[in-house]
């Protein structure tokens, strides 16, 4: 159907979930994809927002957070770049999902949702910033044979 | 994300419709530990409406059955959607949660 690039500038509250919401909404509405990739998308994309938001900043100051999607009928490029703590999402190890529950930390999850539901992670830290580069196959017949994320 | 929440014979069943997110579940939480203030430790989550969960939605849904554990009361979860049902096995709670199909069994099991 169509390709769409998308940039969407955030700040570090979460009341910014609703732009990346409406930004999944216009981009379900001009790719050709199903609704179920796009909850993994949507779900992909707020782990990741949100993931800075709670624990990327040490001050309680405003901070830019800038997201770039750009996306045709096979797949989804997503950026993302942020000023605060340096965070190595693809060195970030796997939480332990078979201990007892009560041993059962609530951390981690998040991180472990974007590498299950994404194809490909890169991570660079650059002149204070943290860049993160994902990718997603959105044809559910054009999946990556294998993925570079190493919690799959 | 709207809740639906009644008692069915000290059952207290919440219908959560729309998105959990890490807008919405403050709001989830609030209401299932007014419930838990109010002595009930029956609890029904039936997600037959809910359509997106994310890591913020199953905190709430861990840290209450880990809380009803130590109380001795009990949650039961029903009527999962596909997308929900497959968030909750990549988290591995699937093993931790009673998880039923539908709404009746949830209240003859609980």
């Amino acid at each position: 159907m169509g390709k769409i690039n998308l940039s969407i500038k955030l700040k570090n509250r979460l009341i910014d979930l609703g732009k990346i919401k409406k930004a999944v909404l216009k981009m379900s509405s001009s790719v050709d994809c199903t609704k179920r990739k796009f909850k993994e998308v949507h779900l992909v994309l707020e782990e990741l927002f949100t993931n800075v938001v709670n624990h990327g900043f040490n001050d309680d100051n405003e901070h830019d957070i800038e997201l770039s999607l750009s996306c045709d009928d096979k797949s989804l490029k997503i950026r993302m770049e942020d000023d605060g703590k340096p965070f190595d999402l693809t060195a970030a190890s796997k939480p332990d999902t078979q201990c007892a529950i009560e041993k059962r930390l609530v951390g981690g999850l998040g991180v472990h949702f974007i590498k299950h539901f994404v194809d490909e992670c890169k991570y660079k830290r650059k002149q204070g910033k943290n860049i993160i580069e994902l990718k997603k196959y959105i044809k559910d017949n054009g999946q990556a044979e294998k993925s570079t994320c190493d919690s799959k | 994300m709207e809740i639906d929440q009644k008692n069915n014979n000290g059952i207290e069943i919440f219908s959560v419709k729309g998105s959990l997110d890490s807008n919405t579940s403050t709001e989830f939480e609030t209401l299932i530990y007014a419930a838990l203030e109010n002595g009930q430790r029956k609890l029904i989550l039936n997600l037959e409406n809910l359509d997106y969960i994310s890591s913020a939605g199953i905190r709430v849904m861990l840290k209450t059955t880990k809380d009803l554990k130590r109380m001795e009361g009990n949650i039961v979860l029903c009527a999962l959607q596909d997308y929900v049902k497959e968030v909750f096995e990549i988290a591995g709670f699937d093993g931790y949660l009673n998880i039923e199909h539908n709404l009746e069994t949830a209240i003859q099991i609980i």
